[in-house]
């Protein structure tokens, strides 16, 4: 009784939200009908939206001993499409082409906004964790390529079925993530996450994914200071695992085993953005603390860690304001310090391997032509705590566009 | 019993959603977005009697301005039976939808205030910060407007914050060539 009162009560809320709000986005008749090519090429009217990113970049390694080929890619092409039924409910999607023959979808989910501080939203999601995860469109990040620590601790792109709310608090300059998801797949047959790079094996990316519980994930956002954000989230769960596929809950052996198949994660992030006038700085400080490792490892003859830990810190400036005269375009010098290792710890039968304990330092420039278009130079130099012989070192040429 | 309790609260909850908030005298915009205009403005005029009056552009000098001002998007601001300003309306493009907002200026065309009133997608929800709106004030026509130099941005809102300084620059173009037309007296 008690349940069914409080259902009719929240559904009355809702009606009550809904009802104060007009609703403009609806079919309207109209004399000249347009097709769905001319409705995108319309622009404002149009509730079809298309955008895109490229990302397409040339490695070229040397410095050693032996002779490195270099190597030119097609890295990221992208279309976004949008979709608005109406003026509160819209589709996102982001299909992704890598290394032009992957074909994968980044972003899938419908959202339905209530009020401008709560939306709800359903779909393949982005896990709000760190900037680039979220923000990976080339050319809102220095250097040609992501950040390692975005690759090896957070594994960017990191996304995964999910359902929750989302929504901003404009008086507080808050905005805030929360939602239930889909985690990392542990163990298909064998072990899958593994020592070198954490959870990046792991994303099971929406692809007739498995799940047997779920993950809660969130962010808060504050940018009440000018040109100033900070970002803090929290990711907390188990992973998924195969193992449990038609397992007789009442054989404690069987039970004992698929529980070695899975891998407790929480992972901290903190960040932030700086921008002024031609200055900029970003960091990113990320803590991921894993149970049930000595198991995991000793099950799967595989080395992950118990704790990962990474940051990096970047500054940057705009050459260009020195002349002040056209700001529309700019050249960025930046250098970059990034500390990841995905050993920081591990469980009492391991010995960490010193060579997850990397840093990377990038110094490059970027000339942004027009807005979304930036051609990338940078130089890195990757360092690991094993490695004594010297440096590995990589020259980076790209052209990103978003558009 | 618990939901004969709470009948009374479930009734008085459907009836104010039937309710339809009253049309205030700009259509196009949606009932949220009017409060927050009325509230935006009464806050600056406390306990006073202001009223709004369309200033309606024609055709001819639309074309002057290089334009469109559509209907009910231009008003002079009345208080107290004293012209304390004028209050322009608009929309702007945000990455997958638009967005509504208000720019009101004193009566020598500087900015007053500037408010994010209908924002209707997730991303570049950040510039409805007070924070970045109000780097606005006491900017106009004569002033330098740019995102990064006079303006800071938002990180992760820079199409929102890039459409709303050029929304608020054409604004304060508008304003100008009004002015000098003889509409904003």
């Amino acid at each position: 009784m008690r349940i069914k009162s409080s259902i009719f009560f929240l559904f009355s809320f809702f009606i009550f939200f809904e009802n104060n709000a007009q609703v403009i986005g609806s079919d309207s008749i109209t004399n000249e009908p347009m097709n769905t090519a001319q409705n995108i090429l319309s622009g404002n009217g149009g509730r079809i939206t298309v955008s895109g990113y490229g990302q397409i970049d040339y490695n070229q390694q040397f410095g050693d001993t032996v002779n490195h080929n270099g190597k030119m890619d097609v890295h990221r092409l992208i279309t976004f499409f949008g979709y608005q039924f109406s003026e509160k409910t819209f589709f996102v999607t982001e299909i992704e082409m890598e290394h032009v023959k992957e074909i994968y979808v980044e972003q899938a989910f419908l959202q339905h906004n209530i009020n401008s501080f709560l939306n709800f939203r359903a779909g393949l999601l982005l896990v709000p964790m760190g900037i680039v995860n979220e923000y990976h469109e080339p050319t809102t990040f220095n250097g040609v390529e992501r950040p390692n620590l975005d690759g090896k601790i957070i594994p960017t792109t990191w996304r995964e079925m999910g359902v929750g709310l989302s929504g901003k608090f404009d008086n507080a300059s808050l905005k805030y993530q929360l939602y239930l998801m889909n985690g990392f797949l542990s163990y298909d047959g064998s072990g899958i996450l593994r020592g070198t790079d954490g959870f990046r094996k792991g994303r099971q990316k929406a692809a007739e994914s498995i799940f047997t519980q779920p993950n809660l994930s969130s962010k808060i956002d504050f940018y009440g200071i000018r040109g100033l954000k900070i970002g803090l989230a929290g990711y907390f769960g188990k992973s998924q695992s195969t193992a449990y596929e038609g397992l007789d809950l009442s054989n404690e052996n069987d039970v004992s085993q698929a529980d070695s198949t899975i891998v407790g994660t929480s992972m901290l992030g903190l960040d932030y953005r700086y921008n002024f006038k031609g200055f900029q700085s970003r960091g990113q400080l990320i803590y991921a603390n894993n149970s049930n490792t000595k198991a995991y490892n000793t099950y799967t003859g595989k080395d992950l860690g118990e704790t990962f830990l990474g940051y990096y810190i970047e500054v940057g400036y705009d050459l260009l304001r020195l002349g002040k005269k056209d700001f529309d375009q700019e050249l960025t010098l930046f250098t970059r310090y990034e500390n990841y290792d995905t050993h920081h710890s591990v469980n009492s039968d391991m010995i960490q391997n010193l060579s997850y304990d990397r840093t990377d330092i990038t110094i490059g420039t970027g000339l942004k032509l027009a807005n979304g278009a930036v051609i990338k130079l940078d130089y890195q130099h990757f360092l690991n705590k094993e490695e004594t012989t010297g440096a590995r070192k990589q020259f980076n040429a790209g052209v990103a566009v978003w558009f | 019993m618990v939901l004969k309790k709470n009948m009374k609260s479930i009734l008085l909850l459907i009836t104010l959603s039937l309710v339809s908030f009253p049309t205030g005298d700009i259509d196009w915009l949606n009932s949220n977005g009017r409060k927050k205009l009325e509230q935006s403005i009464s806050k600056i005029w406390k306990d006073q009697i202001i009223t709004k009056e369309e200033i309606k552009i024609p055709l001819a000098t639309q074309k002057l301005i290089g334009s469109k001002v559509k209907d009910q998007s231009v008003f002079k601001i009345v208080v107290d039976q004293k012209t304390e300003g004028f209050l322009f309306l608009d929309s702007k493009r945000s990455k997958f939808d638009v967005f509504d907002y208000m720019v009101l200026l004193n009566k020598d065309l500087t900015i007053k205030k500037v408010k994010i009133l209908v924002y209707r997608e997730d991303y570049g929800g950040e510039i409805c910060s007070p924070a970045f709106l109000k780097q606005f004030r006491g900017k106009s026509y004569d002033s330098e407007i740019k995102l990064g130099q006079d303006i800071q941005g938002v990180s992760g809102a820079t199409i929102s914050c890039r459409s709303a300084i050029s929304g608020i620059k054409i604004i304060t173009k508008k304003a100008k060539i009004l002015k000098k037309e003889g509409y904003l007296n």
